[in-house]
This record gives structure tokens, C-alpha cells and sequence, in this order.
């Protein structure tokens, strides 16, 4: 049994079918892309997982844990954590704040827990620890609204780390990043990869999303197009037919 | 500096329920002006507390929790059921509701349409500053809103909820998506916020002598410009044009006397502010 | 008959302002439904006068509504209790009409058309009593208005009557009350801006300024404010021996509380809006000394007043106030009119309404009628004293207290 399965997941927005029975399965420990053109259904395919919104069939298996159809935030508690394709930190909040949102969740459900005292020493020292490790640490006191992209990106990282996650998903962490801090991103997913953490990468960037990548699914127009190793996928005639010969440069052309 | 300590107590009275509604529209981005209703019951529910024991600060503590009871009350029965719907939608509940709250106070086996006498010694002294007097009634008011302002800023900035207040208000999606339990950071803004409205409806009890169904009437709309001035949704804002609008009014009124009721001043200043800065003096403009 | 009316209609239609619109349209919707309607308003049916009464027993000024309406009905139990008049019991209407000029004017249409009543009397405010009274004065029927002090309501036509006393000759009397009665020098003027309040400051500031008193201040304010610490401050700061502050009980209780809380020396001197025990109920030991202009006198020992006060809090289980004595008074005035016509024939009742000198029974002493028909009485002024009203002075001058 994987770590994460997706089984035959389709969604439909009115008569559009923006997800038609895609299946794969993540192995505890691996990082695996989603890539596919514009329109494919990679979003959606997250949404569904965190929760954000319900499949008409399928669903989706964490840890033989059905996590599809259940809302976002029990998802979160159960360490379905994801960042968004536009950056969506907590603008009115500090950066520090930011992060110390998701680590108070074991005392917000409790009734005792309202009234504690957010700052605990613990949970400042290790909301620090987290944006130190993204390479935010000298932003700390700053309100996240006034973050550069790069930034803002490494604190959703931050912040979805905070919920201390069995899944991580990624949407599009490299969109907008100049190259160091497209370097400083990768090198990120690999130390967390090598701590184990299990995630999944949606990419525009084929080659940074091939490049970090255990795996990868390839979806288009919200079917399963391909799915394989990184080398597999690159040299799928299929692939390059329908996405990576056009796909590239479209990708190239958003940045 | 007799009209400076009254601009002071009157501002207190206004801050007090400003803030609370602009938590909750900070919260849900609903214009909810029933939190007026919630005000008079507070003062109603704290008038009969007094009534009971003579003290003022059980008053309170009666009008707070009445005030908390019926804020949460209002959402849990009508806008948790609205959330999805047009924003008129809820605005008009709202109204409804309120309009419902101060027919049902006037009955006369509840308040009655008459205004109902309470003159209540708060047991404080009457302080001197640089020859003016702060009279015990208005001492009240201060020390009352001093302190219920303190706790809120350490609740905002130092507890769980807080922060939770502050992340659901900012992104509600992002907040449950990040743990919160959104559900219980929205009914907990109206109790709290609905508190401070109790709050505000005893100690204006105090300060002017007494109770009246429709006494919410004016405030309805006067704390509506207190949250648009001081940037609709923030906390701070408000506090601070709370004393702005209070120190205008009175200084306008030591100085012309009543040339324009006093309500009208509130709308002057706000269409004035919202000319020369839309986003309000404190709020941040926000694609 | 039409010409002039429509003449004295086009008057008070200019002087009264946003109801002026309702009331003419009410007016020319009557004219328009008399015309087609026509049925002979003789006598009410049977053994009974039917007396229409309206006033705002809901709304901001439901309690001198209900006060109105009580002693209305007082009146009536009093009269029919000493066998009605000629045999005939007298009936009430009674109409809320929530201190709105358009409800007013529609109860009035209601009054003449529907209900058919013999006479109509006022328990309202002047707003609403001016847009009623061109409306009975059109279709030819007595109101007789209770306690509402625009003087332009009687002139209307010879149909209109008033009991209570015009602010010009209250004012007149408050006047004097500062200067001679309280050795007054400086005075101070703080008013509550409408009709009434303008009106009853007009008549003391004139009263004032021709008599050798100093205003230091005059200001007003708007009838729904609660904070006036302000300016009572500045008018600390002038020292006035007399506030002359016309109002109602709310304000006044404010003004009382926060002068107290002020420490503001100046003795208050108010007007009949004080006479409500809501006064004494909402200012407390601050309503102690504040002496105002009233009707109802609590110290008389004539026993129709005694009467009145007795009955009153019997029936209701509150203290009796001016209000309530001018209602009282109306349709005890209207009982008289309906006596001496020997039925309802309008100009019957017009012309026995002329004849009227003392008015027996009267708690607030009316002693005949001006020729604009305002009610003439004793000048009066009450004091709180020891948690209830007393009699402070009284006034014979017919210079002071003859209206117009």
C-alpha cells in the first residue's frame, strides 16, 4: 500500500471536467511533479486532495486515511499542508506570526487551550528555526504583506511546514524566482527531502520540476497523460508530442 | 480641560462599540448593525443587574456576558447561514434583526418606550486634573474602557485566539487551511466583540442616568462611521477615531454650540476623510 | 365659506414646514371625499356623543400619549358618571398616531369619515395637531386641541379650540418668574430648537430685554441630545444667576444631572415639557429646586383638581401631569360645547364654545377663551420640592397672561 494514493479522482465544475480519473501513488519519502500545460488540472488535483474542493468519483488516500471530501482545515491537523500558486501568506501579520498560526493547531481545538498565550518560548523558537531554515531570518518582524515574491514564496514553505506535514504540496514554488533564489528553492526541497518528508510539486518550470523530482505525472487536459521517472517522462514521445516541445517554452515564457 | 476630559469619556463610550463591530467586520466583512441591539440589551441586561445588587461593576459584568450571549446568538442563528449568500443579504438581516431587538425591548413588560432612570454610584471617587473635575459617573467609563481595551490588545497580540482573531480575519481560507478552527475564531469575535458592545451599553447607563429601548438608534450608524473612518476591519482604528470624532464634536460644540446636531459632525468628518484618504485614516489601501 | 378658509389653509400651510405637503394633500383628499360622500353627520348614533381623540401612544413621545389618552378617558367616566350630557353618554375614539403628522392627518380623515364622531379632541404635539386641524375645520367639525402650543393651529378656522397655554404667554410668565420671583440679573438661555422651544424663548427673551435683565448666553440645541456638558460649561464660565432652559423632561433631566455634575450654580427655570414625574424619576436630588411654568397646580384646593391628581394615580398607578390636565380639560370642554348646543351641529357648538367663561370642573383653571380661541388661566409656576412638584407662584397680571 503507497503513502499516498489518488484513485480514479475526476472533478467537474458545472460540465466542465477539470479532472477525469487520474490515479498514481506517492511512496512515503518521495518527492513527485505534477507538470502538464496550462489547463491540465494540476490545481485542481491539489485542491482535491487538501479538501478545497469535493471529487465527483474517486478519492484521494493518505496513509490509508480517505482525505479527499473532508474540509481543508481536519486535513490540516491530519498534516495535508500545501502552498498556493499565488502567494497567499497572511498580509496583515507579521512573518513570524505567519508561521506561528499553523503551530498553535494542537491547542486551538482544545476548549482550556483559547486563552494560553500564543508566544509561547517553544513555539517562537521554533517558528524562528522554520524561517531560518527557508532563509528568512532576518525578515521576522515584517508584515508578510510587504515581503518581495522570492520571499513570500519561502514563507509559504515556512508556514505549511509549520503544521509539521506528512504531505507537503507545492503549487508552483518557482514561479516569478530569479535564478539564486531559484537555487536557494531547490536546495531547500532536497534537504527536505532528505529529512523524509513526502511531497508532491506542481511546475511550470519542467526542468526545475524534472531536476528535483523522484517522479512525475503528466497530466493534460485532466487526464493522465504519462507517469515515471524523470527520464522516462523527459524521453516519452507522447510527452513531448502533447506538452514538452510547446510546454517549455510556455513555461519559460511566464517567467 | 473640562471639554477635553468630557471629548475623553464620550470617546471612550464610542470606542467601545466600534471596536467590537469592526473585529466582526474584520472577521466576516459583514455590516452588522445589530451589534447596536446588542448594545442596548447589554445596557438593559446591566440596568437590571443594578437594579438587583446596586453596583455598577456587576452591572457590567451582567451587560458584558448578556452582550456576548446575544452577539454570539445573532450569528450562530443567522449569519452562520448566510455566509455563502450576497452581502446585502446579511446587511439586511441585520437590520431586520435589529429593528426586531428594539420592538421587542420596548414592550413595556421588557424596557417600555419610556427611558428608564439608573442612578448608579459607581462607589469612585471625583478626581481633579489641572482644575477640571472628573466625576465619579465618568471616571467609570474610563477606568472601564482603559482596562477592557488593555486585555483586548493583549488577547489580540499575546493569546491563541488572538492570533487566530488575526489570521481568520486576513485570510479565512488560509487560516483553515493552516489549523485554525475558523468555526471558533468567528463565534468567538462576536462573543468578545458583542461584549464590548455590553460593555458600552452599561457604561453610557452610568454616564448619562439611564436606559432606553432606542438608544441604540444613533449609535447604529455613528459606529459605522467610527470603523469607516478608522479603516473598516482594523482594531486600532477605531480606538483612535473613536477620540478623534469625540474631541471634534466637542470642540466644535464649546466653540459654536450646537450649530449642526451632533450626529452630523460624525458624517461631515467621515465624508471629508473619505475624500482626502478613501481607505480611511488607518486602514492600508489593498488591491 | 370656502374662500376663507382656503386663505387661513394657505397660511398655516407656508409657516408649517415639511407636513405643510401631507396636510394639504389630507386637506384636498377630504374636500375631494366630502364632495362625493355627503352623508348628514347629525348626532351620534342612539344615546352616545362620540369624542375622537389622537395621540401618540407609541413612538419617543408615548408617555404624554398614554398620559393624554388616560385622562381623556378619565374625563369621560367623570362626565358620563354624572349622567353624560342631556342624557347622552359620551364615547371615546381613540387613534395612535406614533408623533407622525402624516398618521395624524389620516386619523383625522378617519375621525370625520369612518367614525363619524360629534367633536375630536388633540392629545398630540403641534406637528401633528397642525396637520389634523385644517382637516376638521374643513369638514366642519370641533377640535378642541389639548396641549399643543404652535399658535397658528387655532387659526385655521372657528372650528379649532386649545386648552393649553401659548408659548408666548408662558415665556412672558417665565420671564417675569426670573426677574422678580428669583431677583435674576444675568441670565442664561439654552433652548431646545423647534417650534416649542423657539417659541416659549422668543416670548422670554423679548420679556427679558425689555425689563432690564442681561442675557450673558443663548444657544440651543438639537431635541435629541444627550451631552451637554459642553456647553453648560461655557455657561458655567459666565455665571448666570437664572437658566431659562426650554425642553422636555429628557432633556431637562440631562441638563439637571450634568449641571449638578458641573457644579453649575444657576437656578434652572423650565417650562410645562418638565411637569412629567419622569422628570423626578430620571434627574432624582438634581430635579430638587428646578422651578418651571406649568398648568397643574399640585398644591390647589379646588377639589376638582384634588379630584383629578386622586383618580388619576388610581387609574394608572402614576402620577398625573400637565399633559394629561390639558386633555382632561378638552374634553371636558367639549362635553361643555355638546351641552350647550343641545347636540353636534357644528356652528352650534362653535357658538356655545364662545359663551364658555369659567370652565366648571377645569384642574387647569380655565377662566374663558381669547378671541383666537386659546384657553386664559392663572399664570403658574411649580417647584420640585422633597421629590414632588409644588406650587412655587402664580401669575394675575392680564398684561402676562391674556393670549391672543
Amino acid at each position: 500500500m503507497s503513502f499516498l494514493a489518488a484513485e480514479q479522482l475526476s472533478v467537474s465544475f458545472g460540465r466542465l471536467t477539470a479532472l477525469d480519473g487520474v490515479s498514481f501513488d506517492v511512496e512515503r519519502g518521495q518527492l513527485v511533479a505534477v507538470i502538464g500545460p496550462n489547463g491540465a488540472g494540476k490545481t485542481t488535483l491539489f485542491n482535491a486532495i487538501a479538501g478545497a474542493v469535493r471529487p465527483a468519483r474517486g478519492r484521494a488516500v493518505l496513509d490509508g486515511r480517505v482525505v479527499s471530501g473532508r474540509p481543508p482545515h481536519r486535513n490540516a491537523l491530519a498534516g495535508v499542508a500545501r502552498t498556493f500558486q499565488v502567494a497567499r501568506p497572511f498580509h496583515e501579520l507579521t512573518v513570524r506570526d505567519n508561521v506561528l498560526v499553523g503551530l498553535g493547531r494542537a491547542r486551538y481545538y482544545r476548549l482550556g487551550g483559547l486563552l494560553r498565550r500564543a508566544r509561547s518560548s517553544a513555539d517562537i523558537e521554533r517558528a524562528e528555526a522554520l524561517l531560518g531554515d527557508v532563509g528568512l531570518g532576518e525578515s521576522m518582524e515584517r508584515l508578510a504583506g510587504e515581503l518581495p515574491l522570492g520571499h513570500l514564496r519561502l514563507l509559504e514553505i515556512a508556514r505549511a511546514l509549520a503544521l509539521s506535514p506528512r504531505l507537503l504540496m507545492l503549487d508552483e514554488p518557482a514561479a516569478g524566482l530569479r535564478d539564486t533564489e531559484e537555487a536557494a528553492l531547490e536546495a531547500l526541497l532536497r534537504r527536505l527531502r532528505e529529512q523524509g518528508l513526502t511531497m508532491l510539486l506542481v511546475e511550470h518550470d519542467v526542468e526545475f520540476a524534472l531536476r528535483v523530482a523522484d517522479r512525475a505525472v503528466v497530466l493534460t487536459a485532466g487526464r493522465k497523460l504519462a507517469e515515471g521517472a524523470p527520464e522516462e517522462v523527459r524521453t516519452n514521445p507522447e510527452v513531448i508530442d502533447a506538452y514538452l516541445g510547446t510546454g517549455t517554452e510556455a513555461g519559460d515564457a511566464t517567467r | 480641560m473640562q471639554d477635553a476630559l468630557t471629548a475623553l469619556t464620550l470617546g471612550s463610550t464610542y470606542v467601545l462599540l466600534a471596536v467590537g463591530l469592526s473585529m466582526i467586520y474584520g472577521i466576516l466583512r459583514i455590516i452588522h448593525v445589530a451589534h447596536a441591539g446588542v448594545y442596548t440589551i447589554g445596557a438593559y441586561v446591566g440596568y437590571l443587574a443594578w437594579g438587583q445588587t446596586g453596583s455598577v461593576w456587576v452591572a457590567l459584568v451582567g451587560g458584558m456576558a448578556a452582550g456576548a450571549l446575544s452577539g454570539w446568538l445573532i450569528y450562530a442563528l443567522m449569519y452562520r447561514r448566510l455566509l455563502e449568500a450576497p452581502r446585502y443579504v446579511p446587511l439586511i438581516a441585520s437590520i431586520g434583526a435589529f429593528i426586531v431587538i428594539q420592538d421587542l425591548l420596548s414592550k413595556p413588560w421588557l424596557m417600555g418606550s419610556d427611558r428608564l432612570a439608573m442612578q448608579a454610584d459607581p462607589g469612585l471617587p471625583s478626581v481633579g486634573v489641572l482644575g477640571a473635575t472628573v466625576s465619579p459617573e465618568a471616571l467609570y467609563v474610563l477606568v472601564v474602557t482603559a482596562a477592557l481595551l488593555l486585555a483586548l490588545a493583549v488577547l489580540f497580540r499575546r493569546s491563541d485566539i488572538g492570533l487566530q482573531w488575526r489570521a481568520t480575519a486576513s485570510d479565512r481560507e488560509l487560516a483553515g487551511a493552516s489549523g485554525v478552527s475558523v468555526e471558533r475564531a468567528i463565534a468567538s469575535t462576536f462573543a468578545v466583540g458583542s461584549a464590548l458592545a455590553g460593555a458600552a451599553g452599561v457604561t453610557v447607563a452610568v454616564y448619562t442616568e439611564s436606559v432606553f429601548a432606542f438608544m441604540g438608534e444613533v449609535p447604529s450608524y455613528k459606529a459605522f462611521v467610527i470603523v469607516v473612518l478608522g479603516g473598516l476591519g482594523a482594531v486600532l482604528g477605531p480606538v483612535v477615531a473613536g477620540f478623534v470624532l469625540a474631541f471634534a464634536e466637542t470642540l466644535l460644540i464649546a466653540n459654536a454650540g450646537f450649530v449642526l446636531p451632533r450626529d452630523a459632525i460624525a458624517f461631515l468628518i467621515l465624508v471629508i476623510v473619505l475624500i482626502v484618504r478613501p481607505q480611511g485614516l488607518f486602514g492600508r489601501a489593498r488591491a | 365659506m370656502s374662500t376663507p378658509s382656503a386663505v387661513r389653509l394657505q397660511r398655516s400651510r407656508r409657516s408649517s414646514r415639511p407636513p405643510a405637503i401631507v396636510t394639504a394633500a389630507a386637506a384636498l383628499l377630504a374636500l375631494g371625499l366630502a364632495a362625493c360622500g355627503g352623508e348628514d353627520s347629525g348626532a351620534g348614533g342612539g344615546g352616545t356623543y362620540k369624542i375622537g381623540i389622537f395621540a401618540p401612544t407609541t413612538g419617543f413621545a408615548a408617555s404624554d400619549g398614554k398620559s393624554a389618552v388616560n385622562s381623556a378617558k378619565l374625563a369621560v367616566e367623570k362626565v358620563n358618571a354624572a349622567g353624560g350630557v342631556q342624557g347622552k353618554e359620551l364615547k371615546l375614539v381613540v387613534y395612535d398616531d406614533a408623533s407622525k403628522p402624516d398618521q395624524a392627518a389620516t386619523i383625522a380623515q378617519k375621525l370625520v369619515r369612518q367614525d363619524n364622531v360629534d367633536i375630536a379632541v388633540s392629545g398630540s404635539y403641534s406637528a401633528q395637531t397642525r396637520a389634523a386641524a385644517p382637516i376638521f375645520a374643513r369638514s366642519n367639525k370641533v377640535m378642541i386641541a389639548a396641549y399643543a402650543v404652535d399658535p397658528e393651529i387655532t387659526q385655521v378656522g372657528e372650528q379649532i379650540w386649545r386648552i393649553g397655554e401659548l408659548a408666548s404667554v408662558q415665556g412672558k410668565v417665565a420671564g417675569k418668574l426670573a426677574l422678580d420671583n428669583l431677583k435674576g440679573k444675568k441670565v442664561a438661555i439654552l433652548y431646545v430648537d423647534n417650534d416649542f422651544g423657539t417659541g416659549l424663548t422668543k416670548a422670554f427673551r423679548d420679556y427679558v430685554k425689555q425689563n432690564g435683565g442681561q442675557i450673558v448666553s443663548d444657544s440651543k440645541y438639537p431635541l435629541e441630545e444627550k451631552d451637554f456638558r459642553t456647553v453648560l460649561g461655557g455657561i458655567k464660565a459666565k455665571s448666570p444667576d437664572v437658566l431659562y432652559a426650554p425642553g422636555y423632561y429628557n432633556n431637562a433631566a440631562d441638563i439637571a444631572n450634568q449641571a449638578a455634575e458641573l457644579g453649575l450654580k444657576a437656578q434652572i427655570v423650565g417650562v410645562e415639557g418638565y411637569d412629567s414625574p419622569k422628570l423626578i424619576d430620571l434627574a432624582g436630588k438634581n430635579a430638587e429646586g428646578i422651578i418651571f411654568t406649568t398648568e397643574l397646580d399640585r398644591d390647589s384646593s379646588n377639589p376638582a383638581v384634588k379630584d383629578f391628581l386622586s383618580g388619576y394615580e388610581k387609574k394608572t398607578g402614576v402620577k398625573a401631569d400637565a399633559v394629561g390636565a390639558e386633555t382632561y380639560d378638552a374634553v371636558l370642554l367639549a362635553a361643555e360645547a355638546l351641552k350647550r348646543a343641545g347636540g353636534a351641529d357644528a356652528k352650534k357648538l362653535v357658538e356655545g364654545l364662545k359663551e364658555v367663561k369659567a370652565l366648571e370642573g377645569s384642574v387647569t383653571g380655565i377662566t374663558g377663551f381669547s378671541p383666537q380661541r386659546n384657553g386664559i388661566r392663572e399664570g403658574l409656576a411649580q417647584v420640585v420640592k422633597g421629590g414632588d412638584f409644588h406650587r412655587y407662584a402664580t401669575f394675575r397680571d392680564p398684561s402676562l397672561i391674556t393670549p391672543p
